[in-house]
């Protein structure tokens, strides 16, 4: 029975990374191209379905951590990815207006880059039991370069937004209701760059600190 | 006696190590430390012994009140210790106090003070009822817990680690000042009469309750004690482990029946599940702790575990035929309590059979005992059972334990 369902889990598993990496590489994929044929203005236009189902699968990686289905403490993978998924659809989708910006095109590819390398990982090890030495350094490299990249297209993206929020008032409740709440998207977009001052540097210390372990092993093995 | 003191990493923290005397104490040697180190006063100091390198165990924290020798493990003359810097650390006083001052004095402001000129609402604020009401009782809530915190609690720690302050007040003060900015808004909805009185009537009721709950823990501590747990009992503890909790997140649940902002209702769900994890460790502690072996009591179990016990009566004549016989269950707390019901069901039954000499068996030592002996009863829920029992009893019965 025990076996079974260890067989189970890791056939789910390698589906999941996998159909996963495979989006992501269709986000990559589809992102330089338009950006080499038509420009960065296209960019979003071209990734956008590929990119939200990718982005959003994500969330199912959150469930795995809760019930015990893989090892990753939810405090590392609810900050990465909550505020990937408030990008892509607290911002990108609800604001059209900033979809040609540029950081679009940097925001993408570092992410795209990252998850392909993170999900063939973790596909790697699903399926053979262990992941080639230069993927684990790559996985564990790359951040280094891409992390800055990604979180200053994201910070970015999210300051070029907040005139539009403004302006537009999407998503706003007003006083007075019955239940006596009110949500200003504008002021919780600005809390959000706030968090980003302690968890930047946070994050980037976490992933150091992963990269020191899992690379010093390595070598021992 | 020598004792080395090592830090985590194996280097020494006081060079050359201190000399005690061999009846020394830990609170001696904390003592000794602070002296050499100046900065690191004894409830600064985590002192464990060394655990063996690879060792995966939790280390064994030396208790300051007990003698350096309990320690030693045969050899006397030498000790080793390993020395954690807790960090700066202010009293458990001092941290609630902080905690619970930013509430107090935050919320008023939001009641008094043209606070929403800032926020760009014009014009002049009508106040409801149930906004003034609800000032009362939340200055009054937090009014009750520095008093507490004052006058009541007795902590089983001294001192909290300082960082905890910045992280609880910040929790406590923006929690407040975001409720108090709904329920005091110029735009606020008041509810029906009613469900403000029932809200703040059950809220009030729940803080008396609270109350009560605090007063049974801070007798289960002697007033020179240092600490250490004890079964809390009485009230609504016979029911669940904290009550405290309960009565705390109810009455914030009376708060928002009456008020009803989103707002309050975050802080309860936050509130909620915070206060939740903490008496699911305290039960686990508590259970662990009173174990029921080599003399200690043992936890009793909570409602969740009543328990279904089958109860059979056997009656036998002189010469051990079975003559009748009734079978039936009910629910109980405790194993104890079963028996001495038990034995309360045979009475009733072998009143049928009032002209002969009865013989009573049954395999609860300690309910025969206190039932022959007058000894103490074992369990709190036995009292009125025994009391029926002691009633029943004619006086030639014969009781046996098998």
């Amino acid at each position: 029975m025990a076996g079974v369902l260890s067989l189970l889990r890791r056939l789910y598993l390698t589906v999941y990374n996998w159909t996963v990496f495979f989006g992501w590489s269709q986000v990559l994929f589809l992102a330089v191209k338009t950006l080499k044929d038509s420009g960065h203005e296209h960019v979003y236009n071209a990734v956008e379905k590929p990119l939200q189902l990718a982005q959003t699968a994500a969330v199912l990686e959150i469930l795995h951590g809760l019930v015990g289905l893989v090892r990753s403490p939810i405090t590392a993978t609810l900050p990465q990815i909550g505020s990937r998924l408030y990008l892509t659809w607290g911002i990108l989708y609800s604001f059209p207006e900033i979809r040609s910006n540029f950081l679009v095109t940097s925001l993408v590819i570092s992410w795209s880059i990252t998850e392909i390398i993170r999900y063939s990982f973790f596909g790697m090890k699903e399926v053979l039991g262990f992941a080639p030495s230069w993927l684990m350094w790559l996985r564990y490299s790359t951040f280094l370069l891409l992390y800055p990249t990604g979180i200053s297209s994201e910070v970015g993206l999210v300051y070029f937004a907040l005139p539009y929020m403004k302006e537009s008032e999407k998503y706003c409740i007003r006083m007075p209701n019955k239940w006596n709440y009110s949500f200003d998207n504008f002021c919780a977009a600005i809390l959000v760059l706030g968090t980003y001052i302690p968890g930047s540097p946070h994050m980037y210390g976490y992933m150091l600190g992963q990269r020191k372990k899992a690379l010093s092993k390595s070598k021992r093995e | 006696m020598k004792v080395s003191i090592v830090s985590r990493s194996g280097r020494e923290v006081i060079k050359g190590g201190l000399e005690l005397s061999d009846s020394a104490t830990v609170a001696d040697l904390q003592e000794a430390i602070h002296r050499r180190t100046k900065k690191f006063y004894p409830s600064r100091q985590r002192l464990t012994l060394p655990l063996p390198p690879g060792s995966k165990e939790r280390p064994i924290v030396l208790n300051y009140k007990k003698n350096l020798k309990e320690y030693c493990d045969g050899n006397l003359d030498n000790l080793t210790v390993v020395f954690k810097d807790l960090g700066p650390q202010v009293s458990y006083r001092t941290l609630f106090f902080c905690e619970y001052l930013g509430p107090l004095v935050l919320y008023p402001v939001f009641y008094y003070f043209p606070v929403y000129k800032f926020f760009g609402y014009k014009g002049e604020r009508i106040i409801h009822p149930v906004q003034t009401y609800a000032l009362y009782y939340w200055c009054f809530h937090y009014f009750k817990r520095i008093m507490e915190t004052f006058f009541v609690h007795r902590f089983s720690h001294a001192t909290s680690p300082l960082s905890n302050v910045f992280r609880n007040c910040a929790y406590y003060w923006t929690f407040g000042s975001y409720i108090a900015y709904y329920v005091n808004h110029p735009l606020y909805t008041p509810v029906s009469d009613l469900q403000m009185k029932i809200g703040f009537g059950f809220g009030l009721v729940c803080q008396l309750a609270n109350f009560y709950c605090h007063m049974l823990l801070r007798n289960l501590r002697r007033p020179d004690g240092n600490g250490g747990y004890q079964i809390p009992s009485g009230f609504l503890f016979n029911i669940v482990t904290c009550a405290n909790y309960t009565t705390e997140i109810y009455q914030w649940l009376g708060f928002n029946t009456a008020t009803q902002t989103v707002a309050g209702y975050v802080f309860l769900v936050v509130a909620t599940s915070i206060m939740t994890n903490w008496a699911l460790a305290k039960h686990r502690r508590l259970k662990k702790l009173f174990d029921g072996k080599d003399g200690r009591p043992k936890y009793p179990r909570r409602w969740n575990g009543t328990l279904k016990a089958g109860i059979e009566i056997v009656c036998r004549n002189h010469r051990g035929h079975i003559i009748d016989g009734k079978g039936f269950t009910i629910r109980i707390l405790s194993v104890a309590p079963g028996k001495a019901k038990a034995i309360r069901e045979a009475l009733h039954f072998a009143a049928n059979f009032s002209s002969c000499p009865i013989t009573i068996e049954s395999d609860a030592a300690a309910v025969v005992s206190a039932i022959k002996d007058s000894n103490p009863v074992p369990d709190w829920e036995i009292v009125p059972v025994m009391a029926d029992i002691k009633h029943l009893c004619p006086p030639w019965l014969v009781f046996l334990h098998a």
